[in-house]
């Protein structure tokens, strides 16, 4: 897998036919959670508190933004399904990508429990997460690999 | 002589005194350590957001990580609720609160 700015300021994305595909699936998941379960505790982390001290605002607040934060985050999933064969990006869909694929780690963390920094998960026969927690570390290399090339490094 | 008020005023920011409250003392964005966000995402996304330099935007994401929480923004209520909403966005576990 490889991210690379080009000197013409897009980005050069040359990553396998399995990791797309496997991209577009849990993109595919995490909009249909968005549309049709938006209160699946897996979804939590991508709508935070903003008042937890305040009841009344944080209600307030959360009617007034919640749906538009909805939109952004399937706005960036669609750009990664309509960019999802490209062999280049732009600056803006690659950080369209960075949002989406961020967002999916959260949702895949949260579901796996992920609770400490750092530490690799204990090995278990026949573990019912092994895929999850591949996964997992998919999306963290990628995303690893596109702030790499979004800071320019 | 003032009326004497039907309840004592124990609470000193009650919402009538908001307006003046607000003018007074900042909103803070507080960004809060998570197990889940990669160091460097989080140091990127402060560059981006806020047009910090990369030496500030890591010093941030290193107390947030090591201090458990970092004031990363503050202002207004509306900036802090902007800058609150772009944060979760992108992901990142913000809150607000009062200075």
């Amino acid at each position: 897998m490889l991210i690379a700015p080009r000197p013409d300021g897009h980005f050069e994305l040359r990553i396998g036919a399995v990791e797309r595909r496997f991209l577009l699936d849990v993109c595919n998941q995490l909009r249909e959670l968005l549309l049709h379960a938006g209160d699946h505790p897996a979804l939590q982390r991508l709508f935070p508190t903003a008042y937890p001290d305040d009841e009344e605002r944080e209600a307030f607040y959360r009617q007034m933004v919640r749906d538009e934060l909805r939109d952004r985050h399937l706005a960036a999933l669609e750009t990664i399904e309509r960019t999802a064969e490209a062999s280049t990006l732009s600056a803006d869909e690659l950080t369209q990508w960075m949002t989406a694929v961020n967002a999916l780690r959260l949702v895949l963390g949260t579901h796996l429990g992920i609770a400490e920094d750092d530490e690799p998960a204990e090995v278990v026969d026949d573990d019912p997460d092994s895929a999850a927690r591949l996964a997992y570390d998919l999306l963290t290399q990628m995303l690893w690999l596109i702030v790499k090339a979004l800071s320019g490094h | 002589m003032t009326p004497t008020p039907l309840t004592a005023p124990i609470e000193v920011d009650e919402p009538d005194l908001g307006e003046e409250v607000d003018v007074e003392r900042p909103w803070l964005v507080i960004v809060w350590n998570d197990p889940i966000n990669l160091m460097d995402y989080v140091t990127y996304v402060f560059q981006k957001l806020f047009g910090y330099s990369h030496e500030k935007a890591e010093q941030l994401m290193l107390d947030v990580h090591f201090k458990g929480r970092a004031v990363v923004s503050s202002g207004s209520r509306e900036k802090a609720e902007l800058d609150v909403f772009r944060l979760h966005e992108h992901g990142l576990w913000a809150t607000m609160q009062q200075d």
